[in-house]
């Protein structure tokens, strides 16, 4: 699909000519909202109203953009997409919030989620299902749909997403629009809602590989409000973007070139491979060999993590409350029957069970050490090569319902993905052309070494720009 | 394959009520991904210790003094009215700056 409307850096060259005013663009992507929102159903909340700004040299003012909903925003409404938070008010700003505002740029809405980002497809959300601005009938992929679908749809200039094992590549990879996920520890996650501590990272959906190296940098940095943020220095990502890729040395890894990969997404990947060669890259194949246990890992890691902090949601403190418990065990258990829909249901029972006395070492303990064995195949991996490149999906966008009743089968369109998040590596995928057969968005991963987003992000403009008529 | 007993003891403990349709449902499906996650029992791991996080900070401490610098464009969070009203206010039952819980047993 083309890209259409603005990016960060035409609506720059645009105020720059004195040819629109931010005020003006604001309304514009309202309006926009207005005419497609009701059909893709990406924004759940859209009141933010616009702030006057002067327009200064921070490269993002005035700029209109959307944050996924399980990132909070003092004294509005942050729902997480879940039912048990319908009426909840953010007592806090997220530190990306904070740090976009402090940029300068303009808030447009929240946009809609699969429940407290647990889900591929957009169809988990208390809140009704998303659709795919590529083909309706189609899903978003997720768990940040509505972000996927918003950018895609050209409702807003840049989105964030949260990714976890996959939630912001893979909705970017079906709907065609670029999308990172920083090395963990990059960007803070203080105030977005808590699933998978050790896996959540925030990142970017842009139309553009240049300007998701622009707002990388702004969100990037150590948080004193966040333990797990890195005090590392944050470069300038467009710095680096355009150099020269000759000798740059890229692994294709043979196991995500095997079974279930459709050919139509094979074609395309192996062709935007090329393009990278052409360029002077040199392509080596390259294996991890334990990425065939990454799935398994993470759904006994993810479950885990997600039964211990979705525990929170007791009915007690805020969020849903079912009145008509009679003691306090029942408040518990019923408000979060109520409250919660069949996919935190699943991954809370499932992590409870992993985590129950006498089972502890056969799943949570063994998931760990082969995550270990995982991220040690990623560390000898980048001894030999810069950057490892794959498909970021099996498929290209799937039907609204056709996996929605088989978790196993939803959990696998996640299996590229889910590498990365439990080493804490970068990865972004950038579109590379639509597939064959279905004429629907195909997906490019690029998967990096700790904290070198800016080689990912150069490999991917050079995608990019080779794939330019 | 889960038990009935099984399902209801995760219930449980996940403080969960399931109803009859959901813990058919969760039997099979959690049976089905527990099925597939057996895979790992193949992995040899002898001798590999765990990674529990991926970035090796230990004890982020800071300085043991007042803080002056907020990182930027961050509200300050002063305990006022406001706060209160966001922190005790949301509450399904409160009392002043206090929240109200049930009794712990049930009613007679």
């Amino acid at each position: 699909m083309e890209n259409t409307g603005y990016t960060i850096v035409s609506a720059r060259e645009a105020f720059a000519s004195g040819n629109l005013t931010p005020e003006r663009l604001f309304e514009h992507y309202q309006r926009r909202i207005g005419e497609r929102n009701e059909e893709l159903n990406a924004f759940r909340v859209t009141d933010f109203v616009y702030v006057q700004r002067e327009l200064d040299s921070s490269v993002l003012t005035g700029i209109p953009y959307a944050l996924k909903d399980n990132m909070l925003v003092a004294g509005t409404v942050a729902t997480g997409g879940s039912r048990i938070l319908e009426h909840y008010i953010s007592a806090y700003d997220s530190t990306v919030y904070a740090k976009l505002n402090a940029g300068g740029a303009q808030l447009l809405g929240k946009t809609n989620m699969d429940e407290f980002a647990m889900g591929s497809s957009g169809e988990n959300s208390a809140y009704g299902i998303v659709r795919n601005p590529c083909d309706i009938t189609r899903v978003p992929g997720g768990s940040s749909a509505g972000s996927a679908a918003a950018v895609a749809g050209d409702l807003c200039i840049f989105a964030l997403g949260s990714d976890t094992g996959g939630s912001i590549r893979q909705p970017a990879a079906l709907c065609g629009v670029v999308g990172l996920k920083p090395t963990y520890g990059r960007v803070s996650r203080h105030g977005l809602m808590a699933m998978a501590s050790s896996l959540d990272q925030i990142g970017p959906f842009t139309k553009t590989v240049r300007d998701s190296a622009l707002v990388l940098g702004a969100i990037a940095g150590h948080d004193p409000f966040d333990s797990t943020t890195v005090p590392r220095d944050v470069p300038d990502y467009t710095e680096t973007i355009e150099h020269d890729i000759t000798g740059l040395r890229i692994g294709v890894l043979a196991e995500h070139f095997g079974e279930g990969l459709a050919p139509e997404v094979k074609e395309r990947v192996e062709e935007a491979i090329a393009i990278l060669k052409k360029r002077g890259a040199i392509i080596t194949p390259i294996s991890l060999p334990h990425s065939a246990y990454a799935l398994a890992v993470y759904y006994i890691v993810q479950p885990c993590e997600v039964s211990a902090n979705l525990s929170r949601y007791d009915g007690i403190r805020y969020g849903y409350h079912a009145h008509s418990a009679e003691n306090l065990l029942e408040v518990y258990t019923k408000s979060r029957a109520k409250g919660f829909g069949a996919e935190p249901v699943r991954r809370i029972m499932l992590g409870t069970y992993a985590l129950s006395a006498g089972y502890f070492d056969a799943y949570y303990l063994k998931a760990q050490k082969v995550r270990a064995l995982i991220r040690q195949d990623f560390d000898r991996a980048f001894e030999k090569v810069d950057v490892i490149a794959g498909p970021t999906t099996p498929t290209v966008a799937f039907k609204i319902g056709q996996k929605s009743d088989d978790p196993l089968a939803m959990y696998l369109s996640d299996i590229y993905t889910v590498p990365a998040n439990l080493a804490g590596v970068p990865a972004i995928s950038v579109p590379c052309g639509v597939g064959s057969q279905s004429g629907l968005p195909v997906g490019l991963q690029l998967i990096g070494d700790m904290f070198r987003e800016e080689t990912i992000l150069r490999a991917a403009w050079h995608v990019e720009q080779g794939l330019q008529p | 394959m889960l038990t009935d007993t099984e399902i209801e003891h995760i219930a449980k403990l996940a403080r969960i009520e399931l109803s009859d349709e959901m813990r058919s449902r969760m039997k099979h499906d959690l049976s089905e991904v527990l099925d597939y996650i057996a895979l790992l029992e193949k992995a040899d791991t002898a001798g590999v210790e765990p990674l529990y996080q991926v970035t090796g900070l230990q004890n982020q401490t800071r300085a043991d003094e007042r803080r002056g610098d907020l990182p930027v464009g961050r509200q300050v969070l002063v305990p006022d009215e406001k706060l209160t009203e966001y922190l005790v206010g949301q509450a399904p039952h409160s009392q002043g700056r206090l929240i109200k819980v049930k009794s712990v047993k049930s009613k007679a």
